[in-house]
């Protein structure tokens, strides 16, 4: 169950990036609210479950983008390994370093991006205003990145509640913060 | 042997060299992955469909009965603008009878005429770095990969990928997009790509000629995707070094890339409707 409600959520996600985010006044283009729930899952859920979502969501987003194929799954991985390696070095995170773990993990995927177009062969092209697309991105992941964090938080505590209500039984859950 | 910890860090890493390989793969265009993408682009695009209705439904609702302000100001507006247009398609019904007289004199191939769909977007690409978009009319409409997109203010983009129902446009402000296009004043050729957000530039045009501020970018007709004519943008800037053969030359397209709603898709004279069915 806890592994639907990933996928839930990682939709969902996908869809307001997609649908909702580009009637917004952003320049350019929001960051990937997809890292602030991989970073949830790696602070609170066990690394099968980070790795699952990383995995299911990397096809899912690699397919609706026109990035070069692989690119998501790869990035996802990559951010997962660095959020443990962060947390296993912080041994824990409060409410000041949770937006820089974000916005890490964000910079980190724009850095990656940029390094696919440097790739052999590659065809993709960065474009000509990359600082300012990276550097709104990352101010926008310091300012909003916990509040998506804490909202994937609280919507698992929402489902494991009604889970047990049906069940009657525990959907093993993460700890509060 | 191994503890559990140490397997799953083995394993992530497997993982990462897997998509690193793929990424190699894909990135160089060599190879494409439709299968699977056109199943998830399936899957996906029922659901942007219906929050991007959504959204626009709550939208026309504001403007259309609460936001009603300046609707007499843009009334006059726009019928002073129709009565130029009217007088602006009777030029064009003349200049089109009298082509097509002088075309069956040369004993030119009679062209076929192209048919348009015309497709809503629902959605846009995850990734601020690619400018693309998806609409959603696919292959049983007759929209197949490489057909242009436009509107009516000028060229919007091509199709790159198209599943059943659903298709992914390139547009042409994306840094990977070309299109062959021509300075309608001096006839120059350049290539037409992306540079950010609301900026094209034009590659490739000679020193020699003469490129003013305003001169009107048309396509050249020569990359086999975009038909002779179509409207791209307007020079907003022209930059001759003391070196060099080419000159550096910016555009503004035409459309409007962030209010893009809806799009027309240029169907080849003999697509075969049926065929996607």
């Amino acid at each position: 169950m806890a592994y639907l409600f990933h996928i839930l959520i990682g939709f969902g996600l996908l869809l307001v990036q997609t649908a909702v985010a580009p009637w917004m006044p952003f320049p350019g283009g929001f960051y990937d609210l997809q890292i602030p729930f991989l970073l949830y899952l790696v602070i609170f859920r066990p690394l099968g479950e980070a790795v699952f979502v990383a995995l299911f969501m990397g096809a899912v987003v690699d397919s609706v983008s026109t990035t070069p194929f692989g690119f998501y799954g790869l990035a996802y991985q990559v951010i997962i390994a660095m959020g443990y390696w962060v947390l296993g070095f912080l041994h824990s995170l409060n409410r000041l370093l949770i937006p820089l773990f974000v916005a890490l993990g964000v910079l980190l995927e724009n850095l990656l991006m940029l390094g696919a177009c440097l790739l052999p062969g590659a065809m993709a092209r960065p474009p000509r205003d990359v600082s300012e697309l990276i550097l709104f991105q990352v101010t926008a992941a310091l300012l909003t990145g916990y509040f998506i964090l804490r909202g994937c938080h609280y919507l698992h505590r929402g489902w494991r509640g009604w889970m047990r209500t049906l069940f009657k039984s525990d959907d093993a859950g993460g700890e509060a913060f | 042997m191994f503890s559990k910890n140490r397997l799953a860090v083995a394993g992530l890493l497997l993982l990462i060299a897997l998509h690193l390989t793929i990424l190699t793969v894909s990135g160089s265009r060599r190879y494409y992955f439709p299968g699977p993408a056109n199943v998830i682009t399936t899957f996906t695009g029922p659901f942007q469909e219906i929050v991007s209705k959504a959204i626009r439904f709550s939208r026309d609702i504001w403007y259309q009965y609460f936001f009603l302000v300046s609707v007499g100001q843009t009334n006059e507006r726009l019928e002073a603008a129709m009565g130029e247009c009217v007088a602006s398609q009777n030029r064009c019904v003349e200049l089109a009878l009298s082509n097509s007289r002088l075309r069956s004199l040369l004993n030119f191939r009679q062209q076929q005429p192209d048919r348009l769909v015309a497709a809503e977007v629902i959605g846009k690409d995850p990734s601020a770095w690619y400018k693309s978009v998806v609409i959603d009319k696919g292959l049983s409409d007759g929209v197949s990969a490489g057909r242009p997109v436009l509107m009516a203010e000028g060229v919007v983009g091509m199709v790159t990928q198209a599943a059943n129902h659903y298709a992914t446009v390139l547009l042409v402000i994306d840094q990977n997009s070309a299109v062959d296009a021509l300075i309608q004043s001096n006839r120059a050729r350049g290539v037409v790509k992306g540079l950010s957000a609301d900026t094209c530039r034009l590659l490739y045009v000679l020193r020699k000629h003469e490129v003013m501020e305003g001169d009107l970018v048309i396509s050249s007709g020569l990359d086999g995707v975009f038909p002779k004519g179509l409207r791209i943008g307007s020079v907003m800037g022209v930059e001759k070094t003391n070196t060099g053969v080419f000159q550096a030359i910016q555009l503004r397209p035409f459309v409007n890339f962030e209010k893009l709603e809806e799009v027309m898709v240029l169907l080849s004279a003999d697509a075969d409707l049926d065929a996607g069915r």
